[in-house]
């Protein structure tokens, strides 16, 4: 887990499984929630557990946040910042 | 363990096994705490809708290091926390919604799926519905639309039935159009639960529309049947885009041939350097240049050119007019101003050169225009009065009254006028109608013409007439009686008596020879033919002695002195035209002589002239009489008719005198006598000599 000078925040739970990787990244957003909310971070979670994609972003944003999930090779990202006002 | 039960006695052994009691009962505790955790965990992923965790998964330490709840618990908080803000977003969201809603501009309408309305807002109770009605809770049907237009235009069925939005444009209700678009609400199992319809009226555009389309309809038809080319022209390519019928007849030319030419290959073909409006920068254009047909033939045209922005594009409107007939007629206008020019000096020239005074005036009878000789007699000039009514510029009421003669007839008016020495002259105002070429009278033009002479002659021919009648009578009464007292009673006269009868008969037959002389005389002056002179050289003395003696012998009231040159002289002259002047000049001072009065015959002769004077005592001569005793039948006192004469001796006197290169003149004065005086060269000139 690295914090880039970008704002940016990795979260690499590749070989954890479900539910576990739900709750380290819970625990990561709560940890980081006001710079996410106020949109001067954003997390960056790398899984390689296919679940994970269909309960982390509900919860997120649920919790108010924009998510996006990005199919990459053997992993996926899935990225959590301040959702875009319309 | 073992060897601290061993040495440690029973006390310690029951501590030892309290202590495993109390560890088995921490370690039961323990799994069961665990349990409970997991229990709980397990059931926190289960509301979030994840699987177990399983313990392989997350042994028992990193469980309790992890603090599973913990992270769900605050992420619960976030999202309650979350769905509070949305809630009040939502909130706002529908409040401002709602704001819209009866705000908006179009009517909106909210049913459930049979049909019911739920909500609607002020424009479509403002469109549709009568004061008082309320449309919740009741079907549209019937209350909006009417049963004509429901069958096929129901949005709410279309939508209904297709599961999606629907339309209908420019549905028609009571005369106003409407854009009504239905949306479905669906529930999260797709199911339509309600419909939303939007009434836009669309009545003012449906118009506008239409008003548009008249306008184009109007715009096309002025378009083609304005009676002039037009072209809408593309001012960046200058090619045509747009032609009307006429533009495309005058080239000759089809419309796709057209369409897309450079508007110079036939607009200013021959004579354009760049284009005025787009290169010079002109914003009008109206010009005279050429047409070039397709058959090679060029029409003068009148061209106008306006720009026009159509969209965002600038376009030029040409519009030309074929001016080949104008060019033409101004040609001949040209020509006919030149003639008309032409004929106005001519005209001019024919005024000007009337001696008479000309005044020609239009119906209104004002001046238009006049001679340099009607301006000096009327005091005028044509430049201030042209144009001026007559009785403004005219004072005398004579003159008026001739001038404002019928316009219809020609006319002969006698205006006596002031003369410019005193006096007064007679004119004779002839009036003609003025036509023009329709025939109609648009003027007067009268000649006022001086027949004061003519008048004067008139009376005085008048007066000759009463006069030679007068003159011819007396002495043919005489021989008439005489010759009747020699016919009839000759036998009773004495021969002297015989003899004086017939002397008398002579001497009036004489003396009607001389008066017919005297006519004969006047009658070849008049005619201007050249007096013959019969000159011959004669002894002075015994010609003026036998002129003299009938008048010296003459009994009467007269006294008679001639005096002669001391010597005869011999004379070149016509002695008969000599005697009869001397004769005339002795006759006159007799008959204007009083009782007793002297008449003085006076000769003298020098080496170049004979000078002859008589001089009487008689009633003399006024400056005016004198001025005109030259005159043909002019007689100074006409009203006196015991005066005998014929009123032409003066006259024929001095023809004859001047006929011999002489001269003759009168000093007169009234009451104190007259002398006339004449001289002759003793040698006639050489133009005056006739042999």
């Amino acid at each position: 887990m690295t914090a880039t000078a970008m704002d940016e925040l990795e979260l690499d739970i590749r070989g954890q499984v479900c539910p576990s990787t739900l709750l380290t990244t819970l625990k990561e957003v709560n940890g980081n929630f006001e710079r996410l909310k106020a949109g001067t971070l954003r997390l960056v979670v790398k899984t390689d557990a296919r679940d994970a994609t269909g309960t982390i972003p509900p919860m997120v944003k649920s919790m108010g946040f924009a998510v996006s999930v990005l199919k990459e090779q053997g992993y996926y990202m899935i990225v959590i910042g301040k959702e875009q006002q319309a | 363990m073992n060897d601290m039960h061993a040495t440690a006695g029973p006390g310690a052994e029951a501590e030892i096994a309290r202590l495993r009691e109390e560890n088995a009962h921490l370690r039961d505790w323990q799994a069961r705490s665990i349990r409970y955790i997991r229990d709980k965990v397990d059931q926190l992923l289960g509301v979030v809708g994840t699987v177990p965790l399983r313990p392989e998964e997350l042994d028992d330490e990193m469980l309790l290091s992890l603090d599973p709840i913990g992270i769900v618990s605050a992420t619960f908080v976030r999202i309650l926390e979350n769905l509070r803000e949305t809630n009040a977003e939502l909130a706002l969201a529908r409040d401002e919604i709602g704001a819209i809603f009866q705000a908006a501009g179009n009517g909106i309408m909210v049913l459930d799926s049979q049909g019911r309305v739920l909500s609607y807002n002020a424009k479509l109770r403002e469109l549709f519905l009568p004061e008082g009605v309320d449309l919740v809770g009741r079907c549209c049907s019937g209350l909006i639309c009417t049963p004509e237009v429901r069958h096929e235009a129901c949005v709410f069925d279309m939508v209904m039935r297709s599961g999606a939005a629907a339309s209908c444009r420019k549905w028609c209700l009571a005369g106003r159009y409407f854009d009504v678009v239905g949306s479905p609400i669906k529930n999260q199992d797709g199911e339509i639960e309600q419909v939303v319809l939007v009434y836009n009226d669309i009545t003012e555009r449906i118009r506008s529309e239409q008003a548009l389309a008249d306008a184009k309809a109007r715009l096309a038809t002025i378009f083609e049947a304005v009676p002039a080319g037009i072209v809408l022209i593309d001012a960046q390519s200058h090619r045509i885009v747009d032609a009307n019928q006429h533009a495309l007849q005058m080239l000759e030319l089809p419309r796709e041939k057209v369409f897309g030419a450079e508007c110079f290959s036939h607009i200013c073909a021959k004579d354009h350097a760049g284009c005025p409006i787009t290169d010079g920068g002109k914003s009008i254009d109206t010009t005279e240049c050429t047409l070039e047909r397709a058959g090679g033939t060029s029409v003068p045209i009148l061209k106008t050119v306006a720009p026009v922005m159509l969209g965002d594009r600038l376009y030029l409107l040409e519009s030309f007019l074929d001016i080949a007939d104008r060019k033409q007629a101004e040609e001949a206008m040209r020509q006919a101003l030149a003639e008309a020019e032409d004929a106005r000096g001519k005209m001019d020239g024919i005024l000007q050169s009337v001696a008479d005074p000309l005044i020609v005036t239009d119906s209104e009878q004002r001046i238009i225009l006049m001679n340099r000789a009607a301006e000096e007699l009327l005091g005028i000039c044509l430049y201030n009065s042209q144009g001026l009514a007559l009785d403004q510029v005219i004072s005398d009421v004579r003159l008026l009254e001739a001038l404002r003669g019928d316009l219809t007839e020609e006319s002969r008016v006698d205006v006596a006028l002031p003369a410019a020495g005193g006096g007064e002259w007679i004119y004779q105002g002839s009036t003609s109608p003025l036509l023009s070429a329709d025939g109609l009278i648009s003027g007067m033009i009268t000649v006022l013409r001086n027949v004061t002479q003519e008048r004067e002659i008139e009376r005085m021919k008048s007066e000759f007439v009463s006069t030679a009648a007068h003159e011819l009578q007396t002495p043919l009464a005489a021989i008439i009686g005489f010759s009747e007292l020699l016919m009839n009673q000759r036998e009773d006269l004495t021969p002297e008596l015989e003899q004086q009868s017939l002397g008398y008969i002579y001497d009036k037959a004489d003396l009607l020879s001389k008066i017919v002389d005297d006519l004969l005389d006047i009658s070849r002056i008049e005619s201007g033919r050249a007096l013959e002179l019969y000159v011959s050289e004669c002894e002075l003395t015994p010609l003026i002695e036998q002129v003299v003696r009938p008048y010296r012998n003459r009994p009467g009231p007269h006294l008679f002195k001639l005096h002669l040159p001391g010597e005869s002289r011999r004379v070149r002259v016509d002695r008969r035209k000599l005697e009869q002047i001397l004769d005339n000049l002795l006759s006159n001072a007799y008959k204007y002589s009083p009782e007793g009065g002297l008449i003085r015959m006076t000769v003298q002769c020098s080496d170049e002239l004979l000078k002859v004077s008589v001089e009487d005592q008689g009633i003399g001569m006024t400056p005016e009489q004198r001025s005109r005793i030259y005159d043909k039948f002019y007689r100074g006192d006409a009203s006196n008719t015991s005066i005998g004469g014929t009123g032409l001796g003066m006259s024929i006197t001095k023809y004859f005198v001047e006929a011999h290169g002489g001269r003759i003149w009168v000093e007169s004065e009234p009451g104190l006598g007259t002398k006339v005086s004449f001289e002759l060269p003793m040698q006639p000139r050489p133009e005056a000599d006739f042999d």
